[in-house]
């Protein structure tokens, strides 16, 4: 399907077209914390002030927190799938890329999870090609890129005053169809997309990845680990501003017999994450919670479904409040130190 | 491996439980720090499990706990589980259940003991302490199914004979002629006339033969500690010996990212594992 | 000699003649106007320290966690364990002090290389007025912050507006304990820590609740800010426990609330007004104005400042039948 224009002043009528359509829309907003993908209420969408979001677009598909399961003495039922349709404009590749390797854990093991798939089912994401990088940006050394498709619904890229709208995949055609736009030039989407490329030029990748992920695991016992973790707090900053991390936990919140089961955020950075009943803790130091995080990202995650998890979008590196630093943790073990 | 036997109704919604009656408790201890429990679904459905595998049982409220399936399919319409009260929320709640109580089931979970493997082999069942209870469960269907398996050996210990579990069976075994029960206890009390021994002593004092075997060793981790060295002397290969671990669970499904050893998920890959696969992981367990 | 210079042979001497096993200190971060802790064993890592004005993480609880790490090995010798040794920063020699107050260790435990502090920079502030993306490399040179911009240009900011928060409103610039204290004394940024405070207590009791509620509503609950305070080092923290659960375990309003609300009242009386949490908030919460209500309303009643007297005991933590009843009765 060829490409569609708008003009990018003409973003906000596109936008609530899609809000008269029935969608919920999401759109990057200025937000105390930076920015944050908020309920689109009107207005310009800052796009050249907009780089990335604070938060990433995880809590969209996964919430902080959800009742998935509401009781009632010994009667349980599952709180029925959220339905609703939304569009969330602007996010950035890392992001959907983080989405689609997501999926594979709640969606592919041989069980579905019928409220993620629900929201993911009924969302379309239209991905904001990256036209400059953050300084801690690194998507192109772990496989991804300015203008990476992977899990995006619609392709949007700058061009002079236009947005360039390229559907990329089956749900994003069918949102493009609907929203009736005037076709794109195919030079003026070559010419953006080469821009984009570009600047994938401009971030040398930090690393040979496939070369050095089976080094990382190699190096399990390298003092690296305990050194580059040293500093770590143990808390969850990294985790929950990470566009793909998913571990929850789960608790039931009730009175008088009646109350809901939780599905909550969880950190494997933190302590208690795998605390026995017993007592017996098998990830009690810093060190091997932070070799948990890292190969997880780079090691495990690969060996089970062939990607790398980390999408280095670089959140964790601007969150975490003593700077310790994923890239570096990577060079270190990786460097046998 | 055996990949584990999926329940239908697990597959589409992984996180709801399916109720239970409790028909049953038996205190197997003297502490009554175990206890089992015998249930039956409320819908008259059956589960369909093998040896090995386990269920989250749920208490809405409490939560839910990860526990091994102590039956084996072929006893009948009963899943039976053995609890170990940690004293956490949910096991506590637990033991304080009387029958016509209703319980939430998740599962079957996991994978299982590896029975193919088993098959047309002699099998050896080495357990201590609490962590017999899915080794009944092979116990059981391989008695059920006795022609399929070669020599069956049993060498299980526990602390005193009062903490025991599954005494009437053990009795029973003792007498039959269908496996040889090796029974022993760190320390005896006035009335027990049996061995006294931890249980890698006994391991090596019954040489159990490695030939044309599987062992299945389930425990606490200094028992395997000390019981894998006596196994290398004796000539056992760590593919021929199986385990299965333990670890925090919270969805059993492999989703909630917790239970992972090294790329390999407790709750989907195992618990089941076999040391030569657990040589390959992270020793973070 | 410069201050960075005296740490760095004062680290090596500490631990090249063994009086300390470890100096806890800053090193450079990876990312501009950034250093960061780390805990140097060797004297000849002790040149890999230093000192500037982006030393704002707190330092204190890496001591804690040191001395009660190596209580807890078996082959722990208490006979034969020599001093913690830590770079301390007047807050962090505060939160020592509590730490001694409480009984965590003892005065003998710790080495305090104290500074004289001067107001740390912004470095957020500092980025978004440059933009993010257009940071290079930055340094703080005097009084002012001197950005390198990816253009290969270079922009100038006066330090003076770009000073961290906490700092700028700090009025103790001198450690109140330690073995050795480097560095000049400064006057303090401000005359009126309360400031930020005072904004706030003239708002009327709604648009305060309001205020609160709308501010902690952005929470996540990844407890950054309970991880870096001083005063927080439970090894089971209420919020988390679920046996029994005291409040919800994730992101409901009324949980948010009763986390906040609670955890800054478990540090009344025993804040050093580090500032660390608001720094550490990956979602800006602005909880230096509920801590730094509770330092004034404790001064104000109980005429006690935190982590000053090692010999003195926290108000909340003792009795005196001639203490404040205001509020209770």
């Amino acid at each position: 399907m060829a490409a569609g224009k708008v003009k990018r002043s003409d973003l906000p009528r596109f936008l609530e077209a899609a809000k008269a359509a029935g969608y919920d829309v999401f759109a990057p907003a200025r937000a105390p914390e930076g920015w944050s993908f908020a309920p689109y209420e009107g207005g310009a969408v800052d796009l050249d002030g907009y780089l990335l979001t604070t938060l990433s677009a995880k809590a969209l598909a996964l919430p902080q927190l959800e009742a998935f399961l509401a009781y009632d003495g010994n009667d349980g039922r599952l709180v029925g799938a959220d339905e609703s349709k939304r569009l969330v404009f602007g996010v950035r590749p890392c992001d959907a890329r983080a989405l689609a390797l997501v999926d594979k854990v709640y969606l592919s093991r041989g069980f579905r999870d019928p409220h993620y798939l629900s929201r993911r089912d009924n969302t379309v994401l239209i991905v904001s090609a990256c036209h400059q990088p953050a300084p801690t940006c690194f998507c192109t050394s772990v496989g991804g890129g300015p203008a990476d498709a992977a899990g995006a619904d619609v392709m949007a890229y700058k061009s002079g005053d236009e947005l360039l709208l390229d559907a990329t995949s089956s749900k994003g055609e069918e949102f493009l169809k609907a929203a009736k736009l005037e076709k794109a030039s195919d030079a003026a989407l070559k010419k953006t997309k080469a821009a984009c490329a570009k600047v994938a030029d401009t971030m040398a990748p930090l690393w040979e990845l496939e070369a050095l992920r089976p080094i990382l695991y190699k190096n399990f016992d390298a003092p690296a680990w305990e050194e580059l973790a040293a500093r770590c707090v143990s808390c969850g900053a990294c985790t929950f501003v990470c566009p793909s991390c998913h571990c929850f936990d789960v608790a039931d919140e009730g009175k008088h017999g009646r109350g809901s089961r939780l599905r909550f955020w969880d950190a494997c950075t933190q302590s208690r994450f795998t605390l026995h009943a017993s007592g017996h803790n098998p990830r009690a130091r810093k060190g091997q919670r932070y070799r948990q995080r890292v190969l997880h990202k780079f090691y495990y995650f690969h060996e089970n479904w062939g990607e790398n998890l980390c999408v280095g979008c670089g959140r964790c590196v601007v969150a975490c409040p003593v700077n310790v630093d994923i890239r570096e943790a990577v060079t270190a073990v990786a460097a046998g130190k | 491996m055996a990949p584990g036997m999926k329940n239908a109704a697990l597959v589409e919604k992984p996180l709801l439980p399916q109720p239970a009656t409790l028909e049953k408790v038996v205190v197997e201890t003297d502490a009554a720090d175990l206890k089992s429990f015998y249930l039956k679904f409320v819908d008259g459905s059956r589960w369909p499990y093998l040896p090995g595998q386990f269920a989250e049982l749920s208490l809405y409220g409490y939560g839910e706990a990860p526990i091994g399936m102590a039956s084996s399919p072929t006893e009948g319409d009963h899943l039976m589980f053995t609890v170990f009260n940690t004293g956490g929320k949910v096991t506590r709640a637990l033991h304080r259940l009387a029958p016509g109580a209703t319980v939430g089931l998740r599962g079957p979970l996991g994978n299982t003991w590896p029975l193919e493997r088993l098959r047309g082999r002699n099998v050896a069942v080495i357990g201590g302490g609490f962590a017999f209870t899915t080794q009944r469960a092979l116990i059981k269907y391989i008695l059920a199914n006795r022609a399929d398996f070669g020599e069956l050996t049993v060498v299980y210990g526990a602390r005193s004979p009062g903490a025991l579990l599954y005494k009437p069976e053990l009795a029973e075994w003792e007498k039959s002629p269908a496996l040889t029960l090796h029974l022993t206890v760190d320390k005896g009390d006035a009335t027990w006339t049996g061995r006294e021994g931890f249980v890698p002593t006994v391991v090596e004092e019954e040489k159990l033969p490695p030939a044309d075997a599987i062992a299945l060793i389930c425990g606490p981790p200094i028992m395997i500690k000390f019981t894998l060295p006596v196994m290398d002397r004796l000539g056992w290969r760590p593919e021929q010996i199986y385990t299965s671990l333990e670890m925090r669970m919270k969805c059993g499904v492999g989703m909630c990212g917790r239970c992972n050893v090294g790329p390999r998920y407790v709750c989907v890959d195992g618990p089941v594992f076999s040391f030569a696969e657990l040589s390959k992981l992270p020793p973070e367990y | 000699m410069a201050v960075e210079d005296e740490i760095r042979a004062k680290a090596r001497e500490l631990l090249a003649s063994g009086e300390a096993e470890v100096v806890v200190g800053f090193v450079e971060g990876t990312l501009p106007l950034t250093a960061r802790p780390a805990l140097v064993k060797d004297a000849a890592d002790a040149d890999r320290l230093v000192w500037n004005r982006c030393c704002t993480p707190g330092l204190a609880r890496y001591v804690l966690e040191y001395i009660r790490d190596r209580r807890k090995r078996r082959d722990f010798d208490a006979a034969k364990a020599r001093k913690v040794a830590v770079v301390a920063k007047p807050c962090d020699a505060r939160a020592l002090v509590t730490y001694i107050q409480e009984n965590q260790f003892g005065p003998g435990d710790v080495y305090i290389i104290g500074v004289n502090c001067a107001p740390m920079v912004d470095r957020n502030k500092v980025l978004a007025a440059v933009g993010a993306y257009r940071v290079e490399g930055a340094d703080v040179d005097g009084d002012e912050v001197v950005v390198a911009t990816t253009d290969g240009g270079e922009e100038r900011l006066p330090l003076g507006d770009y000073v961290d928060a906490s700092c700028a409103a700090c009025t103790r610039l001198e450690p109140p304990l330690a073995d050795v204290v480097l560095g000049e004394k400064a006057a303090p940024a401000a005359e009126d820590p309360y400031a930020r405070v005072r904004e706030h207590e003239a708002r009327g009791s709604d648009e305060r609740w309001a205020w609160v509620v709308e501010e902690v509503g952005r929470c996540i609950r990844c407890y950054a800010c309970r991880q870096v305070c001083p005063a927080c080092y439970c090894e089971e923290c209420f919020a988390e426990q679920r046996n029994p659960a005291w409040i919800g375990p994730a992101t409901a309003e009324e949980d948010l609330i009763a986390f906040h609300l609670v955890r800054v009242f478990h540090t009344a009386g025993r804040c050093v007004e580090c500032g660390e949490c608001e720094r550490a908030c990956p979602m800006d919460i602005p909880l230096r104005v509920l801590s730094e209500k509770l330092v004034k309303d404790v001064k104000e009643k109980f005429g006690y400042v935190a982590g000053v007297n090692p010999e003195e005991a926290p108000p909340l933590a003792t009795y005196k039948p001639d203490d404040s009843n205001e509020g209770f009765l």
